[in-house]
């Protein structure tokens, strides 16, 4: 995902154009911070300033206001081919500096029109697909053709989805669009109008707008607007077409959610396909590391650092791999002992987790290889790393880490599985099941979500008034445990705690007292039995007993006050089906409070100082 | 050049057959709720909305009478009798005003936030798909439209699914938005098929709500809506008109309306609501989620808990009214009681067993229709259920069903 806007004025109708741009871009981070640019034409000429980091860094370097210009597009990027660069920021060029483009989507046949672009003389300057559509209008142009025939003509050329904002050294008072499959709104002013990804991008700016339809071309001046159907080839009607928004959109780019965090929630079984779909030879070199490695430590923090146990336990008692997991801030007690020949596997959404970081360096310091797994392409650690598996989760607003937790398990299981194939631990036909049980993995999360959400609420409202709460697990359990105590503390407030089981026994059921709710991670493995028994003795002592159980597990119903009945699978996948359930517990236990879960106190998304 | 036209329907026809007997004497969109009428809920929302027209479907002439004198004035409402049967005779009877337009849609009976409203047409601009439903988990599929989403897309609808047979527990919260040809679909196929050919045919977005709401459906509902909407109350608001004895001891968030008057010793335990002229004697007890509506008087010692009391019922003294609705022109003798607490395994649609003190009890106290006079001394068991209209003697012991 990217987030692309224009705007064209009238001279003097606003203040410097590219300020202005600059701002909508602030508006549209939530659509990919890891490059920014904008382009101008100004005195026959095209200007471009671009570049890697988030819009206040690259601003600082470049000085995005002083681009002078009354019409300019800009473009924040959310990298998907080619890492994130300088090189590869939009706006790109063609080959003679009179076509700027921005695009946000992905240009299917982008390889094929690049073979061909290359073998007719053109130079491409980035890896990206959206270079293409640039080189395109020039060759349309170089035909003789019109500024507005050329663009739709190279419109034509691209499969795939794209969002398209095109300016021309030609035409300086136009912005040429197309849409497909990606958001493109119109906000129309008076002596100036916009294109951008979404209404808030410009909402300070006008009210009235027009929703572009998919195969839809266009453009704007600054006192009109031409749209038009691709396929029909026939203007439209725009009278019909303006709408006005007379409330403040904040919510419209959670695409119909009250908060980043349900949104996100409900994400992940595109999140997790995706993941899935994209698992590449990256995931037989990771196994590789992993089988030569000495010793295998796993280092991350706070949900990734319960993936990493999720790992821990893959490794051990699917792989037959010992590791050793630690928390990254914690590293120094581990690294003195690491040797040249041991493995550093780092877990991080973001990449650029400081304690994960720091641990990364010294194990390298030492000798260590690292093996990254990460959400963020090219980000510090990953950069550091000697190889980088990638989670395909998107870019994730909520604070409260969701679908980037159950990508980074689906990644994890790859890896195993591909190791206990390797030193026959697990079967080929074995790991054959097992594989096709993971790519079911995402309509089963979706169809658990949709069955349980209002369970989950109503289980929420007896929880939002508790103090205090216990999540208890075996084995894999474990983790997933963890995941929803540590879900429940950061959004809910609700001091939750979470250990293994059959624990209990030696301190913790001492503070049970009438109606206290703990919580039981329930798997179908070989700790089932035990587990019955701990719930037992929580129920012994009038505790309120939560269970999420496989759904034939009759006699767990029984006994449990509310039970959340997981659909019958291997054990193995349930870090990734029982953990939205958790999340949604978390999530609307918050909202009955009245807490914003996604702007939970005292914390930030990425945490950088240690 | 602005041409902007959205319509909207409300949908506040039919009998309320659910709801009776309360429905005997006002439609269900004039019961009230913390002194309003469930309508007014509605139209608070669409008077958010930049709206050409609201088309209000009706069947009775109360209501028409009420939406025009309070609401023409503030919204372009144009009120219509409800010609054909159903949900679909509902929305047909507005097809011909609503022209080919895309549209909103709302249902009569639902009390929710306004930003419900605000939230599912911004949803709908923004998405750029054909159709927006608003959609909200809710545990009682069985009484509910459900619908099941996919890649942010509604994939289908059904109506009133078995609990065991449903994939979904997404509740349709009654806000949408339609175009125009989903009234061919209704005419063909109503209305939820004509819901999956539009799910099929284009895109309709989900828009979710997480907070509360609820649609009025049984009588309990109200209770329900009573609880959430003065649970949101987050300061009191107190007429500089209403007389309350300096005696009278108020906690917690209330709202009392203009020339109420609370005699001395009275304790008002909010969040709790004492509507326009209504009279509180002395000793009483007025606690948790109690909505006495306009005109109301409760006698000497009485308690009123978790209770709807709709206009101009008398509660004579030493009586206890809990987890009971009270229909309009009623009065309950003296020493009265309500008992509510269900027998344990007794299901009520939309009624939830809650916890206490370890145990679990489903709460529910009497229903008592319009015009009833209840005798002296008289004990109402849990779940009863009083017709309107009917006279009790002093000393009746009512069980299950008290007709007239």
């Amino acid at each position: 995902m990217c987030g692309i806007v224009g705007v064209t004025c009238l001279p003097g109708k606003l203040e410097t154009p590219a300020k202005i741009i600059r701002k909508c871009l602030e508006r549209l981070e939530y659509r990919g911070y890891d490059s920014v640019g904008l382009a101008s034409v100004f005195k026959n000429r095209i200007i471009v300033r671009k570049g890697k980091g988030k819009i206040n860094e690259v601003h600082r370097r470049l000085n995005f206001d002083g681009v002078p210009g009354n019409t300019v597009i800009g473009h924040t990027r959310w990298a998907t081919h080619g890492a994130p660069s300088d090189n590869n920021a939009h706006p790109h060029l063609d080959c003679g500096n009179v076509v700027a483009i921005v695009h946000n989507g992905i240009i299917k046949n982008y390889l094929e029109l690049k073979k061909k672009l290359i073998l007719k003389g053109h130079v491409f300057r980035s890896e990206t697909d959206t270079e293409v559509v640039a080189h395109l209008i020039e060759e349309h142009l170089s035909k003789g053709l019109d500024p507005y025939k050329a663009f739709k003509e190279a419109i034509k050329e691209i499969k795939g989805s794209y969002a398209i904002a095109a300016i021309l050294v030609s035409e300086p008072d136009k912005i040429f669009f197309a849409k497909k499959d990606s958001p493109l709104i119109i906000g129309v002013g008076e002596g100036f109008n916009f294109v951008a990804s979404d209404i808030p991008a410009f909402l300070d700016y006008t009210r009235r707008i027009i929703v572009i339809r998919d195969h839809e071309v266009g453009y704007i001046t600054p006192t009109s607007i031409f749209i038009e159907n691709l396929l029909k080839e026939e203007p439209v009607d725009i009278g019909r077409r303006f709408r006005i928004i007379s409330w403040t959109a904040e919510m419209a780019v959670k695409a119909g959610y009250p908060h980043y965090m349900l949104k996100e929630i409900h994400e992940q079984p595109r999140a997790l396909r995706e993941t899935i779909n994209g698992l590449s030879s990256e995931i037989d070199e990771a196994a590789k590391m992993i089988i030569e490695a000495r010793r295998v430590f796993i280092a991350a923090a706070g949900t990734s650092f319960h993936a990493g146990l999720v790992l821990d336990y893959y490794l051990n008692s699917i792989a037959g791999i010992p590791s050793i997991p630690l928390i990254a801030s914690e590293y120094s007690k581990y690294s003195k002992s690491v040797k040249p020949g041991d493995l550093l596997v780092a877990i991080s959404q973001s990449g650029e987790t400081i304690d994960t970081l720091m641990a990364v360096r010294e194990f390298k310091k030492r000798g260590a290889k690292i093996l990254a797994i990460s959400n963020v392409i090219d980000s510090a650690i990953p950069r550091e790393s000697h190889l980088t598996v990638y989670t395909r989760a998107g870019p994730e607003i909520g604070v409260a880490a969701t679908k980037t937790f159950t990508t980074q398990v689906v990644v994890e299981l790859a890896i195993t599985l591909k190791i206990a194939e390797e030193n026959g631990l697990l079967s080929k036909s074995e790991v054959h099941r097992l594989k096709s049980q993971l790519e079911h993995v995402p309509k089963i999360v979706e169809k658990t979500i949709m069955k349980y959400e209002a369970y989950v609420n109503n289980i929420a409202e007896i929880i939002h008034l508790k103090k205090s709460m216990y999540y208890l697990g075996r084995g894999l359990g474990v983790p997933i445990a963890m995941e929803g105590a540590l879900k429940l503390k950061e959004i809910a407030y609700i001091h939750a705690e979470a250990y293994p089981a059959g624990e209990s026994k030696h301190g913790p059921i001492a503070l049970i007292e009438k109606d206290f709710p703990v919580l039981f991670v329930v798997l179908n493995d070989e700790n089932s039995e035990n587990i019955l028994g701990n719930i037992t003795e929580m129920k012994a002592r009038n505790a309120l007993t939560i269970g999420l159980i496989p759904e034939n597990f009759r006699e767990f119903e029984e006994v449990l006050d509310y039970s959340v009945k997981m659909p019958m699978h291997n054990y193995i996948l349930a870090p990734i089906t029982y953990t939205p359930i958790l999340q949604l517990l978390a999530y609307y236990t918050a909202v009955k409070r009245g807490y914003d879960p996604d702007k939970p106190r005292n914390l930030a998304k990425t945490v950088t100082v240690e | 050049m602005f041409q902007y036209r959205l319509k909207a329907v409300v949908l506040a026809g039919g009998k309320g057959e659910r709801l009776r007997p309360l429905t005997d004497c006002v439609p269900k969109s004039m019961v009230r709720i913390v002194g309003k009428p469930v309508i007014d809920y509605v139209l608070e929302g669409l008077r958010k909305l930049p709206l050409d027209e609201v088309i209000i479907v009706l069947s009775h002439k109360k209501l028409a009478k009420y939406v025009e004198e309070k609401w023409s004035n503030i919204i372009p409402v144009t009120t219509i009798y409800q010609k054909g049967e159903g949900i679909e005779g509902a929305v047909l009877t507005a097809k011909e005003l609503l022209g080919k337009q895309m549209f909103m849609l709302a249902y009569g009976d639902i009390v929710i936030s306004p930003k419900a409203y605000v939230r599912t047409l911004e949803t709908h601009i923004n998405s750029g798909a054909d159709a927006s439903i608003l959609l909200s988990p809710k545990l009682d599929v069985e009484s509910y439209g459900i619908a099941y989403v996919s890649e942010n897309k509604i994939v289908n609808v059904k109506e009133k699914p078995l609990p065991e047979k449903a994939e979904s527990t997404l509740a349709i919260a009654g806000v949408f938005v339609l175009p125009p040809m989903f009234l061919d679909y209704v005419e063909e196929y109503g209305f939820t098929d004509a819901l999956n050919i539009l799910a099929e045919k284009i895109t309709m977005a989900p828009c979710f709500w997480e907070d509360w709401w609820v649609d009025i459906g049984y009588p309990w509902d109200i209770l329900k809506a009573n609880e959430y909407v003065l649970k949101d109350l987050k300061y009191s608001q107190i007429s500089s008109n209403a007389v309350i004895s300096s005696k009278a001891v108020i906690e917690g968030p209330v709202i009392i309306d203009d020339d109420a008057e609370i005699c001395h010793y009275a304790v008002i335990k909010g969040p709790i609501y004492i509507g326009k002229g209504s009279f509180i004697g002395d000793h009483c007890l007025i606690r948790r989620f109690a909505s006495i509506e306009e005109n109301t008087i409760v006698g000497a010692f009485s308690e009123v808990k978790y209770s709807s009391i709709q206009p101009n019922v008398t509660i004579s003294s030493h009586s206890y009214i809990g987890d009971s609705v009270v229909g309009e022109n009623s009065v309950i003798g003296p020493n009265t009681v309500t008992l509510n607490i269900l027998p344990s395994g007794v299901k009520v649609s939309r009624l939830h067993p809650i916890r206490i003190r370890g145990k679990m009890v489903t709460k529910l106290g009497a229903i008592i229709g319009c015009n009833v006079y209840i005798g002296a001394n008289n004990v109402l068991y849990a779940g009863s259920v009083i017709e309107s209209n009917t006279r009790t003697s002093p000393h009746t012991i009512i069980t299950h069903k008290e007709s007239p």
